[in-house]
């Protein structure tokens, strides 16, 4: 029986028909056709499936995609600017080489934006237990911790350098 | 001197990476695919008595069903053809494929699939070393007198390979010594561990051909493999591999790629198959577990002076990538140490697993853990310290390897004594915590490689390369930097097609850290290529001596008149569009050795090879046997970075990987097969596991690289765990004689239990 | 498939009632995917998700007990105010599970019904004597004991039964949670120890461990409790106790995480731990050093 559900993702709402079987991560690959997210163990046990249900980290591929009606999804594909260029973490992690077969970074980089949006300036050992549900096998994860920790710098300096005049405008858009 | 070469760079596929926009073969969209699921044995050794697949043809949605009766039988793998697509008799192994289907939709696949009726006439396994070489012992391949192999290869029975070295006399040595050391050892089977689980598409064309979309390390390999395996014409297959979620020698051999091929040559529509982390896990190719035993004798002053090492390794149900790793075992087994005696060997077994595979350095973190451990128990039971006995038999420039092959470029010492610095090696610890170190040597490799370098009307410039990116950067990274430097632009402006056979651009893939060795020589052969067309044409348009013009920033300059310029734009228009450079990688000869000392190698000679060293420091709780690394520093000798950034990404997931293979990674097996598929039970370092890492490159050039350049991907996986289970020792006293050095080991090393 | 989603304890049980074995209660569904492969089995299965139910949600006090929803999350757990004040011991072990994107979804009851032996919060919730309200179709709504329901494998509850919320009993306490795990993060207890008392000068009293990772369920270490009652907490007392939960309560299991032998051992150094930490400090946790 196929269920109802309404799902706000990346700021687009989707009306749509879901069997309950199914896992979020099902539902943003193969019917949103949102293929950044990756499937790397459908567990929960290498994180890079990972998005934010309502600002929470949560691995897609454990999550019931029924459970997700009326939620608010964040996926990879959130993380440009409106034209297309990286923002702030994807941006690090490209800057300090925190990546290199790619596989794990979408989910990395959730998970980091999650740490950041409730910490903003974590110490190292935060940024690596925040990390510690997403595998990367590839870079040994020291570049990966710098690459977050050159976004918070950049994102607090940019916070500083627009607190003082907030303009109405970007204030409604955050 | 070059201005973009050995300079630090980003890589070409970050921000496609970093964005989510990369495609990965699962992210690819098909119009009316099918679905493919392959059905596994559930046993892990049994006679197939029939296998029905009628019932399952006439199944809902069933477009094909693909078995031993209608593929084709012929055996196949390296140099025992011991393997066939689908078994024909026995299964040997729990989770070998005895079937595929494709179907409409992945449900009905699976139900197609447990509709085929196989009759087993289930068998005792042997799953273990010991069981297989057992007198009287059940054999793993019953038929193994009528195997075709290669002339070289070692087998009776269980025993499908034998290595082996020697020099000197060991017993004499041993007689002069003033102490004799024995030690032995557990090896672990181990996952490649990357993260994308494998999958792959196939399609028939109209033409008679067959198009492959995958993520393999060797697509030119795999195309005349499978090509000649179905009886098809090579260059109508074509394989277009995609972003690769990493790969680390699990997908060099072909797996998921056989079943789509297969199914999609039994039926009108593409086949596409997306294994499951579980699924993937059936079928690893992993790391060869195994056993060693050393035995070293040394003078009171440290000199070594022979030692005998043996390895037996399991490779499962097929030889796999046996041979490689036993024969680079045996070369690790004594080095990079000046021992005038010795007697090395390795043996290959078969059991009732999963078939061992060529995984990261297949060989090297093995033998180094072993080699590395007893070297610390000969310097110990001598009361000499282990960094000096190891710098005071380490080769110099002009030693020879245990095969005979006269060394040069040797950086052995230099690796030891900067790691052993940077670790802080000689100053007081609090208790409980210690330190250790472990160094090796690695080869570089150079394969066949062919590239071309096209600058376009538009003045864009772009790489074509056989050379698939596997996540190293070897591509992504270095390829652009060679091309870069020699046409004067920035290596972001290199766009790169990489690992489509459709460009007949040849190269023989990632594995044996070959890529940038090989692959770049291609490519920078194939922009100087290009760079002597430009100037060429340059030199007539601007009326300008070739020596005059240099080329900056997409144009030809004349030199001391930098507006005096044409773009290459103009200079691809004139030449009809596209200049093209093409290039391929220079035949290097291997280096000599001497034959009289080796048995059943291969390859016994290394080119351009390196040396590296890792130390670490570790902090012991003796009570739980829990261990914390705090660090890591791994010197490696990468002759010429051409990449520095590149390089230290090896160095750090390399010292992560090894950490992994130390402390956390086991593949387990029950009585019948493997108990932890999954990422829950098999444990894959965390951020949280892994320490502060310090890469120190250390450039000793060699002549066959280019720029001087040593292979770097696979040795600083080899050397971590050594240095960690020496540090152990120094921290507490004892350590296992067993990877991985869990807690509950250590535990019971501490307490000798 | 079917899917519901009750806004009520009671809708809840009809469905429950209804679908009987077939009936999948939907909560934090970590565990849940996997049992609902496609096929003709999962077909029949009806899921009822039970998030809008308020009797279920939440964490408040009520009288003497705090009251945890057995919907609450570990990450709502770590983060409330209250139960970081009224059960620390819970908040340490919440602390412990898995990684980020488990505890933002794990929930109390789930972690309860899933049986298992090397729970974190189970562990906790024991220490506690926590106290389970179920619902059930068949009868009035009942309180069980924690360790009542912890005593048997999954399933532990019966089929029609719900677990709708635990309550902790709140009254000042110190404690301490040791585990060890063979991966620093993100990973089961080999073997977790929880523990709290009361300490009226360096005496003990009200004092309580529970072991996971120890036996084939969660477990009490009842033995080291009783011999602890009233003795003065030192080194040589908590040594002793340590031997006494190892040797007396621990029922270790060796399978292909860790030896039974190893296990009864860091049963032994994690309960002196536990006890040593609470001398020292109100409350603690340490995993793996």
């Amino acid at each position: 029986m196929m269920q109802p559900v309404n799902l706000m993702v990346n700021g687009t709402p989707y009306e749509l028909l879901v069997h309950p079987s199914r896992s979020l991560l099902q539902v943003l690959r193969d019917d949103l056709h949102l293929t950044g997210t990756k499937e790397g163990c459908g567990t929960g046990y290498c994180g890079a499936c990972t998005v934010l249900v309502e600002d929470a980290a949560v691995n897609a591929c454990l999550y019931f995609a029924v459970d997700a009606d009326h939620r608010h999804v964040r996926t990879i594909e959130a993380m440009r600017a409106p034209d297309g260029s990286p923002q702030a973490l994807p941006a690090a992690f490209i800057e300090c080489s925190g990546l290199q077969c790619g596989y794990c970074t979408p989910g990395m980089i959730m998970s980091a934006a999650a740490l950041l949006a409730s910490d903003p300036s974590p110490a190292e050992d935060d940024v690596r237990s925040a990390l510690s549900g997403n595998i990367c096998r590839c870079t040994g994860y020291q570049s990966i911790v710098a690459s977050v920790m050159l976004a918070a710098a950049r994102m607090a300096q940019h916070e500083r350098q627009t607190q003082p005049e907030p303009s109405p405008r970007s204030r409604s858009r955050a | 001197m070059s201005a973009i070469i050995g300079t630090a760079r980003t890589r070409a596929d970050a921000a496609a990476k970093a964005t989510g926009q990369a495609v990965y073969t699962a992210d690819l969209a098909f119009e009316r695919a099918a679905s493919g699921v392959v059905l596994r044995s559930p046993h892990p050794f049994a006679r197939i008595r029939a296998i029905d697949v009628a019932r399952a043809q006439g199944m809902p949605g069933v477009v094909a069903v693909v078995f031993s009766g209608n593929t084709p039988r012929k055996p196949f793998d390296f140099s025992i053809k011991d393997q066939h697509l689908f078994p024909q008799e026995y299964v040997r192994y729990k989770g070998e494929p005895v079937a595929a289907v494709a179907a409409e939709t992945e449900a009905q696949a699976h139900a197609a699939a447990a509709a085929i009726d196989v009759k087993y006439e289930a068998l005792e396994p042997v799953m273990t070393i010991d069981d297989a070489l057992r007198d009287g012992a059940q054999l793993v391949h019953p038929r193994w007198k009528a195997y075709e192999k290669s002339a070289t290869r070692f087998m009776r029975g269980n025993v499908c390979g034998r290595n082996r070295i020697r020099r000197g006399d060991v017993e004499k040595a041993f007689e002069r010594a003033h102490v004799v050391i024995d030690s032995s050892f557990e090896l672990s089977h181990g996952i490649p561990g990357y993260v994308e689980p494998r999958s792959a598409a196939a399609r028939k064309e109209p033409d008679g051909g067959l198009t492959v979309w995958c993520g393999s390390q060797s697509p030119y390999g795999n195309r005349e493999e499978l090509a000649e395996f179905f009886d098809l014409d090579v260059e109508r297959v074509r394989f277009v591999n995609q972003f690769v979620g990493g790969a680390f020698g699990g997908k060099i051999l072909m797996a998921v790629e056989w079943f789509v091929a297969a199914l999609a040559l039994n039926c009108e529509r593409t086949v596409r198959m997306i294994w499951s982390r579980h699924e993937d896990g059936l079928h690893v190719f992993p790391r060869h577990g195994g056993r060693a035993s050393f035995r070293t004798g040394a003078a009171q002053d440290g000199t070594l002076l022979g030692m005998r090492a043996s390895f037996a390794f399991d490779t499962g149900a097929y030889l796999g990538y046996g041979s490689g790793t036993a024969l680079i075992a045996t070369m690790l087994a004594s080095a990079p140490y000046r021992i005038p005696a010795l007697d090395l060997e390795a043996k290959l077994v078969y059991t009732h697993k999963q078939v061992a595979g060529p995984v990261r350095a297949p060989g090297g973190p093995e033998a180094t853990y072993c080699k590395e451990l007893h070297i610390d128990e000969v310097a110990r039971a001598l009361s000499v310290d282990p960094l000096e006995l190891r710098l005071k038999n380490a080769w110099v420039d002009g030693d020879e390897s245990p095969t005979g092959q006269k060394l040069t470029s040797v950086s052995a010492r230099e690796t030891l004594q900067k790691s052993a610095a940077a670790i802080g090696w000689g100053e007081k610890l609090p208790p409980n915590r210690g330190r250790g170190l472990s160094c090796s040597w690695w080869f570089s490799s150079c394969g066949r490689s062919e590239a071309k370098v096209e600058v376009r009307s538009d003045g864009s410039v772009h790489v074509v390369s056989g050379n698939p990116e596997i996540g190293t950067g070897s591509a992504a990274g270095a390829l652009p930097i060679l091309v870069a430097d020699h046409l004067g632009i920035d290596p972001s402006q290199v766009r790169l097609t990489l690992a489509d056979t459709a460009t007949r651009t040849y190269d023989g893939g990632v594995h044996g850290s070959t890529a940038t060795f090989s692959a770049g020589q291609a490519v920078e052969a194939a922009a100087l290529d290009v760079r002597r067309q430009l100037l060429a044409s340059a030199e007539e348009s601007l009326e300008a001596r070739v020596d005059d013009i240099e080329l900056s920033g997409g144009f030809a300059r004349v030199r001391g008149f930098p507006d005096h310029a044409v773009a290459f734009a103009n200079l691809a228009e004139a030449a009809g569009g596209t200049i093209t450079g093409e290039g391929g990688a220079r035949e290097i000869e291997d280096p000599e050795f001497d034959p009289e000392l080796v048995q059943s190698h291969d390859f016994a000679a290394w080119m351009a090879p390196s040396f590296t060293t890792s130390a670490a420091e570790v902090d012991v709780d003796p009570q739980t046997g829990c261990v914390k690394v705090l660090k890591i520093v791994t010197a490696q000798d990468a002759g010429f970075a051409i990449n520095p950034t590149g390089v230290v990404g090896q160095i750090e997931g390399g010292a992560v990987q090894g950490l992994g293979y130390g402390l956390t990674e086991e593949l387990q097996f029950d009585e019948s097969g493997i108990v932890n598929t999954g990422l829950k039970d098999y444990l894959l370092p965390t951020a949280v596991d892994a320490p502060a890492i310090e890469a120190i490159i250390v450039e000793s050039p060699s002549s066959e690289g280019p720029h001087g350049m040593k292979g770097v991907g696979e040795p600083p996986v080899t050397t971590p765990a050594g240095a960690i289970g020496n540090a152990i020792r120094d921290a507490v006293g004892a350590v296992p004689h067993k990877t991985p050095m869990t807690p509950e080991r250590v535990w019971r090393a501490i307490n000798a239990i | 498939m079917l899917y519901f989603e009750p806004n009520f304890v009671d809708e809840a049980l009809v469905l429950l009632d209804r679908f009987g074995p077939d009936a999948r209660v939907l909560a934090g569904g970590t565990r849940l995917r996997f049992a609902l492969h496609p096929g003709d089995e999962a077909e029949k299965i009806a899921l009822v998700n039970v998030k809008r139910i308020s009797d279920m949600r939440g964490i408040q006090r009520a009288g003497a007990f705090l009251r945890v929803g057995a919907l609450a999350t570990a990450a709502a757990l770590t983060a409330d105010e209250q139960a970081r004040t009224f059960a620390p011991l819970l908040v340490r072990a919440a602390e412990s599970l898995g990684a980020v994107q488990l505890r933002n979804v794990a929930t109390v009851g789930g972690n309860i019904c899933s049986g298992d032996p090397a729970s974190d919060l189970s562990a906790a919730l024991l220490a506690y004597d926590a106290r389970c309200e179920v619902a059930s179709s068949q009868e009035q709504s009942r309180i069980v004991a924690i360790e009542q329901l912890l005593s048997k494998r999954a399933p532990i509850l019966a089929s029609g039964e719900l677990l709708v919320a635990v309550e902790i009993p709140i009254g000042e306490h110190r404690c301490a949670y040791e585990k060890v795990m063979t991966r620093r993060a993100f990973e089961m207890a080999l073997v977790a120890v929880a523990a709290r008392c009361r300490l009226e000068g360096d005496t003990l009293n009200d004092v309580h461990i529970a072991l996971a990772g120890a036996g084939e369920t969660p477990l009490r270490a009842a033995g080291a409790e009783a011999w602890l009652r009233g003795r003065r907490l030192d080194e040589a007392t908590a040594t002793e106790a340590g031997r006494v939960a190892a040797v007396h309560d621990a029922k270790p299991v060796t399978d292909h995480r860790a030896g039974a032998e190893y296990r009864r051992h860091l049963v032994s150094v994690l309960t002196q731990r536990a006890l040593l930490s609470m001398s020292s400090s109100p409350t603690s946790a340490r995993s793996n050093l």
